[in-house]
């Protein structure tokens, strides 16, 4: 279980699959968002960070929690880390939200 | 801070594989899991062929190629901020890794309304003359000064880790000669060669054969730091407050 949760393979797969069936799935999502609209564009450069943000957050908690680092001072810090990135990513999304919802208002 | 201690005490960290093995057979499990992931997404997707899935515009291929590559930046960026002594070099490559996500969203083309790719461009003067100098001041001119930096760093150190068989020195120079294959295919892809015309046929199978090596370079790229992001995150260098675990 460590050894794949520890390869570069899930996470790669992880993050793959949540924008190949996530994002089409999100609320407010366009094909043509970032052609459409530029604040579109931005919009969906938002979400790709988040997906980023959420990955390392959840690897992070993972590893801090089941105690990957060498020494347990760095694993408070890299749980730390998880949770930052957690709740960054977290904001973009809401600001995924937000933007969009604007854009195709103003649309 | 020297790039010979960041890679010497990083190569020393990791058991990374021998030169040439270790460098192709990343290689062989990127494209391998490229291949299996487009299966799956066809399979997965219903989209009705392959040139839906792999080479239209914003489709499933082109998606997960920009979300690996701001997933390197991301993680690129933490590593900075986790391995605080070589912050330089994990900025160095978040920045590269940022850019090659938004050149894969087209970011720069509806972001300034004009292709930055063509060098031509730069001279037209159908494009405001202050926001070409903007792109080359604020874009063009940091990028060059990082990769200037980045390459006086690693040229240091490049030819003691060629003669050693050093891993980072081969996963570099196969990125670099993947990224030239993918550039000019774009290239080449939608016009043509010089002197040879390419059927319809033949320009979608360069852009099915250039898409998927896209997405191969971007896990290809983080397959190769995928070593170094582990150490950055997971070993304590702070000289101060170390507490072993047992």
């Amino acid at each position: 279980m460590r050894y794949i949760l520890m390869s570069w393979g899930s996470w790669v797969g992880l993050v793959a699959s949540g924008v190949v069936w996530g994002l089409p799935r999100m609320p407010h999502y366009q094909d043509w968002m970032p052609y459409g609209y530029k604040l579109g564009g931005i919009a969906l450069v938002v979400m790709y960070l988040s997906f980023g943000l959420g990955s390392l957050g959840v690897y992070s908690l993972v590893a801090g929690g089941m105690g990957w680092g060498t020494t347990v001072t760095q694993n408070r810090k890299i749980f730390r880390l998880g949770f930052t990135a957690l709740v960054l990513a977290l904001g973009l999304g809401w600001s995924y939200m937000k933007l969009m919802s604007l854009t195709l208002q103003l649309w | 801070m020297s790039a010979a201690r960041t890679v010497v005490s990083l190569e020393r960290m990791r058991d990374v594989q021998p030169f040439h093995a270790g460098c192709l057979k990343h290689f062989a499990q990127a494209v391998a899991y490229v291949a299996i992931g487009i299966v799956l997404v066809k399979w997965g997707t219903g989209l009705p062929g392959w040139q839906d899935v792999i080479a239209s515009e914003n489709g499933p291929v082109e998606r997960m190629s920009a979300a690996i590559w701001f997933m390197g930046f991301i993680w690129c960026l933490g590593a900075a901020f986790s391995q605080r002594n070589r912050a330089i070099e994990w900025l160095g490559f978040a920045m590269f890794l940022l850019l090659f996500g938004l050149r894969e969203l087209d970011a720069h083309v509806w972001a300034t309304g004009w292709n930055l790719d063509k060098v031509a461009n730069f001279w037209n003067p159908h494009y405001p003359l202050l926001e070409r100098l903007l792109v080359l001041g604020f874009l063009i001119f940091p990028c060059l000064i990082v990769g200037l930096m980045l390459c006086s760093r690693f040229w240091k150190v490049a030819g003691r880790a060629w003669r050693e068989g050093e891993a980072w020195l081969s996963h570099l120079i196969l990125s670099l000669g993947l990224l030239v294959l993918c550039v000019s295919l774009d290239k080449v892809g939608p016009y043509g060669l010089l002197f040879i015309e390419i059927s319809d046929s033949g320009k979608v199978f360069l852009m099915i054969l250039e898409e998927s090596l896209e997405l191969i370079l971007a896990v290809f790229a983080l397959v190769s730091l995928w070593p170094y992001l582990q150490v950055a995150f997971l070993s304590d260098e702070s000289p101060m407050g170390i507490r072993p675990r047992s």
